[in-house]
C-alpha cells in the first residue's frame, strides 16, 4: 500500500516537471518568433555568446525581458488565485475579488488622465491603489474579531463595483485621451525592458518563496474552520497571512503590466485537474503552469494579428473564458465537484 | 482530567450553557445526552475553544484552557466534529497527515516519526486496506473511522466525539462504538461524547451527563441516571426499560408523556 502512495506522488512530481519542461520550450519558442524569426541555434548563440548583431538586440534586449515578465506575472497571478481560493474556501475566488485590480485601475487611470506629470510613478501608484482597495475590502469584512469568507466576497463585490464606477466615469469624461489607458486596463507587456524585470523580480521571487511557506496553512483551511481550529491553527491569522502574500503577488503584477484577468482563476483549476487539490503539489504546479499559460498568451498576443499587437489581457479573456466554460461542462459530465 | 466550574457560554447576549460544572475523569467514557437544542454541542465548542466561555473555569490538567497555546491544546484534546468534509481527492493517509499539525512548526515537513505514528493510527482503526482510498468514496462508517484516526494521529489524551454514530447503520454504529471502547481500554483515552441513542449511551458509558435547556439535570452511572422518570421529564416521552445481561438499562420509547 505504501507503493500506491509513492507512485501517486511520483506521478504528481512528474507532471510538475513536464510542465516546467514545456515552459522552457515555450520560452525558447517565444524569443525565437515574432516580427523576425530566428532558428534555435541563433537564439542560443544570442543568449550565451551575445554576438554584436541584430539577433542579440532582438532576443536579448526585446524578447527575453518581455518573456521573463510574462512568466513571473503568470506565476504570481496563478499563485495569488490559488491562495485566495483556500482563504475563501471557494474555487471561484480570483485576485480581482480582493479589490486589488479595481483599486489599481482607478489609481492608474487617475495618474494617466489627471496627473500625467507623475506618469513615472504609475507602477507605485497602481500598487498603492490596489493595496488600499484590498485593505478596504478586508476592513469591511472584519466583524466580531474575525473575517468570514462570505463577508470578504460580498465586500469585494461592493468595493469593485464602486471603484469600477469611478474608473468608467473618468474614462467617459476623458474619452479623447483614453487610448493608453485602454491598453493598460487590458494588460499589456509591450515594450517591457530589463528595467521592468529588475523592478518586478525581487518582489516576485520574495512573494513566490513566501507562498511555498503557506502550503501547510492553505491545506488546513480546506478542512474547514472548525477542524483547522481543532488542529491548533489560528484561522483568522492564517487567512490574513495567506491573503497578504496573495495581494503582494497580484499587486506587483498589476503594477507592472496592468490588469490581466482569468489567469488567477483558470490556472489553479487546470492544475487541480492535473495534480489534485493537495497544495503540496497544487501550488508549485500552479506557479509553473501560470508562467506557461501567460507566456503562451503573450506570444499569441504578439504574433496572432501581427503587425498589430493585442493586449494579452484580451487574449486571456477571449481564450480563457470559453476554456473555463469547457472545464465546467466537463466537471458536470464527470459528476464530481471541483 | 477536564474540569469545568460554573461555566456559562453565550451566543451573543443569550446564555446557551448555564452553570456547567463537571469533572471528566481520566480514562473514563462520558456521554452527554439531552434533547435537541439543549446545549450539548455548545459545551463541546467551549471545551475545544471554538467558542469562548463567558464566565467560569474550564481546566485541562489543572491549567485553564485559555492559557494554552492553540497547538498545545490540540496535542491533548482532539475533536471529532458532527460534520466533516475532506477535499474530494484526499486519501485516508492524506487526511491523517493533518493530525500531525499540532506537533509541527508552521512550515516543518513530516518525518519518519510522523509516518510511524500515522501507521499506528491506521492500524488501531483497522484502516490498513483503505489507507490509499479517497476519503469521499468510503462508506459512512469507514469515513468516521478515518476522521477518528486523524484525531488519534494528534496523540491526544482526551477525545471529544460529537454524535459519532449519527447517520450510520447499526453495523457501522456498532463498529464505531466498539472502536471508542477499544481506544478507551487500550490507550486509557478519556472520552467525552454526545449521543442521541440512549441505549448506546447506556451500554458504552462509565458516566452519563444529562443536560436540558443548557443546565445539567443529573449525572451518574447509566443505571442510576437512565430512569423512566428522568427520561419522561427531559424528553417528554414514556419509555420501557429493559436490562442488558450486563445489567445496563436498554431504553425503548413507547409513547408521548
Amino acid at each position: 500500500m505504501q507503493h500506491d502512495e509513492k507512485s501517486r506522488m511520483t506521478k504528481r512530481i512528474l507532471v510538475i516537471l513536464i510542465t516546467f519542461c514545456l515552459l522552457i520550450i515555450a520560452l525558447l519558442f517565444a524569443i525565437a518568433n515574432g516580427s523576425a524569426d530566428f532558428s534555435l541555434s541563433e537564439v542560443l548563440t544570442a543568449l550565451f555568446q551575445k554576438p554584436d548583431d541584430v539577433s542579440t538586440a532582438v532576443v536579448w534586449n526585446l524578447r527575453l525581458p518581455r518573456a521573463i515578465i510574462a512568466i513571473f506575472v503568470g506565476a504570481n497571478l496563478a499563485v495569488s488565485g490559488v491562495l485566495l481560493q483556500s482563504v475563501m474556501g471557494n474555487p471561484l475566488a480570483d485576485p480581482g475579488l480582493t479589490g486589488i485590480s479595481s483599486g489599481a485601475s482607478l489609481a492608474a487611470i487617475i495618474i494617466m488622465l489627471l496627473f500625467p506629470n507623475v506618469y513615472h510613478l504609475l507602477s507605485l501608484g497602481a500598487f498603492l491603489g490596489g493595496a488600499a482597495a484590498c485593505l478596504l475590502v478586508y476592513g469591511l469584512a472584519w466583524k466580531n474579531g474575525g473575517i468570514r469568507p462570505l463577508r470578504i466576497i460580498l465586500a469585494g463585490v461592493a468595493v469593485n463595483a464602486m471603484l469600477g464606477g469611478g474608473t468608467s466615469l473618468l474614462s467617459i469624461l476623458n474619452s479623447d485621451k483614453i487610448q493608453g489607458v485602454l491598453l493598460w486596463l487590458n494588460g499589456s507587456m509591450s515594450a517591457k525592458s530589463w528595467m521592468d524585470v529588475r523592478g518586478l523580480l525581487p518582489y516576485s521571487v520574495l512573494g513566490l518563496a513566501l507562498s511555498i511557506l503557506c502550503i501547510r496553512g492553505a491545506n488546513l483551511l480546506l478542512l474547514g474552520d472548525n477542524v483547522a481550529t481543532n488542529l491548533g491553527a489560528r484561522v483568522n491569522r492564517l487567512r490574513i497571512l495567506l491573503s497578504g502574500v496573495a495581494v503582494l503577488l497580484a499587486g506587483i503584477s498589476v503594477a507592472t503590466v496592468g490588469i490581466i484577468g482569468f489567469v488567477g482563476l483558470i490556472v489553479p483549476h487546470m492544475s487541480r485537474k492535473m495534480v489534485g487539490a493537495d497544495y503540496r503539489f497544487l501550488l508549485p504546479h500552479s506557479m509553473v503552469l501560470g508562467g506557461l499559460v501567460l507566456l503562451i498568451g503573450d506570444t499569441l498576443a504578439r504574433t496572432v494579428a501581427a503587425p498589430v499587437e493585442l493586449p494579452v489581457g484580451v487574449i486571456m479573456a477571449v481564450i480563457g473564458g470559453p476554456f473555463f466554460l469547457y472545464l465546467l461542462r466537463k466537471e458536470d459530465r464527470n459528476g464530481h465537484d471541483a | 482530567m477536564v474540569t469545568t466550574r460554573n461555566v456559562y457560554v453565550h451566543y451573543g447576549e443569550k446564555p446557551i450553557v448555564k452553570d456547567f460544572s463537571h469533572l471528566f475523569k481520566e480514562g473514563k467514557i462520558h456521554t452527554i445526552i439531552g434533547p435537541n437544542g439543549s446545549g450539548k454541542s455548545t459545551v463541546f465548542k467551549a471545551l475545544s475553544r471554538l467558542l469562548n466561555h463567558k464566565s467560569g473555569v474550564i481546566e485541562i490538567n489543572e491549567t485553564p484552557i485559555n492559557l494554552y497555546q492553540p497547538k498545545s491544546l490540540s496535542k491533548i484534546l482532539a475533536v471529532l466534529s458532527q460534520t466533516n468534509h475532506a477535499p474530494s481527492d484526499f486519501t485516508v493517509r492524506d487526511l491523517l497527515r493533518f493530525g500531525r499539525t499540532p506537533h509541527k512548526r508552521f512550515f516543518e515537513a513530516l518525518n519518519k516519526e510522523d509516518d510511524t505514528i500515522i501507521d499506528w493510527a491506521i492500524k488501531i482503526t483497522h484502516l490498513e486496506a483503505l489507507e490509499n482510498r479517497r476519503v469521499c468514496c468510503l462508506s459512512g462508517g469507514e469515513r468516521q473511522r478515518a476522521w477518528i484516526a486523524m484525531n488519534l494521529a494528534q496523540q491526544p489524551k482526551v477525545l471529544l466525539l460529537d454524535e459519532p454514530t449519527t447517520y450510520l447503520d447499526i453495523q457501522h454504529q456498532f463498529e464505531v462504538m466498539e472502536l471508542v471502547k477499544h481506544l478507551n481500554q487500550s490507550l486509557n483515552m478519556t472520552v467525552v461524547m454526545i449521543l442521541h441513542d440512549l441505549t448506546q449511551a447506556s451500554l458504552y458509558s462509565d458516566e452519563i451527563i444529562v443536560i436540558n435547556k443548557g443546565e445539567i439535570v443529573c449525572t451518574g452511572t447509566p443505571e442510576t441516571v437512565l430512569t423512566t422518570e428522568l427520561i419522561q421529564k427531559v424528553y417528554n416521552v414514556n419509555v420501557e426499560i429493559g436490562r442488558h445481561k450486563s445489567g445496563k438499562p436498554l431504553i425503548v420509547p413507547i409513547g408521548r408523556a
